[in-house]
């Protein structure tokens, strides 16, 4: 079970920066670090606050799971995006929250990069 | 697992500016002095100020502790040697007289006149260098005086604990150091004799043998600590969570109180910030006690993590952003929030409900600053309302509902307090009037949980003062 949690904040990870990171590119940039530093936030939360995104996260990844057969890590990207869309645009309170959680994180970790910083270049 | 033991006559419990003031006035006083400290023991340059690599280092739980509630607001406590001075902006106030007022009436708080805390704020001032930039403004400043003087409000440059003297640079501003519990008052502690005991967290406090005992843990072993005097300072959360796992219940961690906080993304035509994120002391004060205004952290990190909440803004953050600053307006709010432990975890619940008539405060509090904005020369505006439409004109303002959205509105807070209220009024109070837990011989909380409300102003310099008045009271007493 821990593999399956670790494969989806990877790749939820992973969709939220390819969405916050300017338009997609071939092959995908990496973005191991900005998954390291969402892992290690979420083991930094209060215990029962830490329990309750990693219960939900594994709902995420399961969700869909019945008529896409298989889990959101394994899909193709733009299924990914859809599911990611469709969460962050739930009337579900809790599903908003949880794409909300990731999406700040990844956003901090993504633009405190090197690099991030874009304001002096030439357009 | 090998323990650890100590004895002394006075613990400080937690490091921040009530235990570092504590800590120092006592131990410089000849008291034996220990600092107990749950975080790490940090220079304040041990990491850039206002980046997630201090969020990982001196946040608590990363930062990730929010206040439930509808809506939540997310918490920012520190946790290290210094506490929340060792991350904050160091804008620094005197309590207001009013409030003081208040206290004193409805709490029935003895000695708290603006004149018996008068030496109190002045020695803070003199050991923390609080005073007004030297040098040009920050920009961010700037747009906010123009605005406030447009529209004809009152606003106010507010002073900070930072040490100048380094210069000037090339765009005028006063080169300088910001200040820090650990750049003065634990260092003054340390060199009168305090020890102090970093990585340590206090797990329950109890009374034995006619003295106090912490029960604590260095990396899960055990830390026993005898003391015939315990001040508890470690912030509004952690107090009240320490005294109720102590089964210290009376008044404790019932009336915890924030600065529910809004703000604004404003797009400029001319650029704002530079390549060290700089804090922008202007404040407006035209709506206080109940509102007040002033200007963010505005860093590239923090300026998108902002405008997650607009998803379909057009905008490229990573090239436009020293054209960008965020601005908040806060409301003093009410003490409505709880602290409460939860089995088989380290951390407290914290929740912090708001009825409507405080979604209509921070919904005017919005518009207000918006209009302020607009005035300033802002073409546009993104407030912290998920999907909310982008504000071009002061005439979109009656977009803003008159009550925010409990499920939209995305509000924070770093002010906390009033979750152990000081008092001889028994029914409401955890503390006398100087901080000793009623009933508790010998028990102190000394720390922005004896606030009895929210102030309405940045709180460590009433924090502080309180912290040495209650410090110099219990030497008057041995």
């Amino acid at each position: 079970m821990p593999g399956y949690l670790e494969n989806t904040i990877s790749a939820l990870c992973y969709e939220l920066a390819g969405l916050h990171d300017g338009p997609p590119r071939e092959p995908c940039p990496a973005y191991n670090d900005v998954v390291a530093f969402v892992a290690e936030q979420i083991d930094r939360m209060p215990e029962f606050l830490a329990l309750a995104i990693r219960i939900a996260t594994m709902g995420f990844g399961a969700s869909r799971a019945l008529t896409e057969f298989s889990f959101f890590h394994q899909r193709e990207a733009g299924r990914r995006r859809a599911q990611v869309d469709a969460w962050k645009r739930s009337r579900l309170g809790p599903c908003q929250d949880l794409m909300r959680f990731y999406s700040s994180l990844v956003v901090l970790a993504l633009y405190s990069r090197p690099g991030a910083d874009r304001s002096r270049e030439v357009a | 697992m090998t323990g650890e033991s100590h004895r002394c006559e006075v613990l400080v419990v937690g490091s921040g500016p009530g235990g570092a003031v504590t800590a120092s006035t006592l131990a410089g006083a000849g008291r034996d002095v220990i600092a107990l400290e749950e975080g790490p023991h940090l220079r304040l340059d041990s990491c850039a100020p206002f980046s997630v690599a201090e969020m990982v280092q001196k946040y608590r739980s990363g930062g990730l502790n929010p206040a439930m509630g509808a809506p939540k607001a997310p918490l920012v406590e520190g946790c290290c040697v210094g506490g929340g001075s060792e991350i904050n902006s160091g804008l620094y106030h005197r309590t207001p007289p009013e409030m003081l007022a208040l206290w004193r009436e409805r709490y029935q708080v003895r000695h708290l006149e603006t004149g018996d805390l008068l030496p109190h704020f002045e020695a803070n001032e003199s050991a923390l260098s609080v005073q007004l930039n030297p040098g040009a403004p920050a920009p961010a400043a700037v747009k906010m005086k123009m605005g406030a003087d447009r529209l004809g409000w009152r606003s106010l440059e507010v002073p900070r604990w930072f040490k100048y003297g380094e210069g000037v640079s090339p765009n005028g501003l006063a080169i300088g150091t910001r200040q820090s519990m650990t750049e003065t008052l634990i260092p003054r502690a340390l060199a009168s004799g305090c020890r102090l005991l970093a990585g340590v967290r206090a797990d329950r406090v109890a009374r034995e043998n006619g003295r106090w005992r912490v029960m604590a843990a260095r990396d899960g072993a055990p830390v026993i600590i005898d003391a015939d005097a315990v001040f508890l300072c470690c912030g509004a959360i952690q107090t009240p969570a320490l005294l109720r796992r102590s089964g210290i219940t009376t008044n404790v961690g019932n009336t915890l109180a924030l600065h529910p906080t809004v703000k604004v993304v404003a797009v400029f035509d001319d650029e704002l910030n530079g390549d060290v994120p700089d804090v922008a002391a202007q404040q407006v004060k035209e709506f206080a006690p109940d509102i007040s205004m002033g200007c963010s952290i505005s860093s590239l990190p923090y300026i998108a993590l902002a405008m997650t909440d607009h998803p379909d803004a057009k905008i490229d953050v990573g090239r436009a952003w020293r054209g960008m600053s965020i601005y908040y307006a806060m409301i003093t709010g009410p003490t409505g929030g709880s602290v409460r432990n939860v089995p088989l975890s380290r951390a407290p619940i914290v929740r912090y409900p708001l009825e409507a008539r405080h979604l209509r405060s921070l919904s005017k509090a919005l518009r207000e600053l918006c209009r302020l904005l607009f005035a300033a020369g802002a073409t546009h505006l993104y407030p912290s309302i998920s999907g909310f439409p982008v504000l071009r004109h002061e005439d979109e303002l009656s977009r803003i509902p008159a009550e925010l959205s409990r499920r939209s509105t995305n509000l924070m807070t770093i002010h906390m307090f009033s979750s152990c209220p000081m008092g001889e009024a028994r029914d409401r109070c955890a503390t006398d009037s100087f901080g000793q837990v009623h009933g508790h011989r010998n028990l102190f909380v000394n720390d922005a949980g004896l606030l009895c409300t929210a102030p309405g102003v940045n709180p460590q310099g009433s924090v502080m003062a309180i912290a040495r008045r209650n410090a110099m009271q219990f030497l008057n007493s041995l």
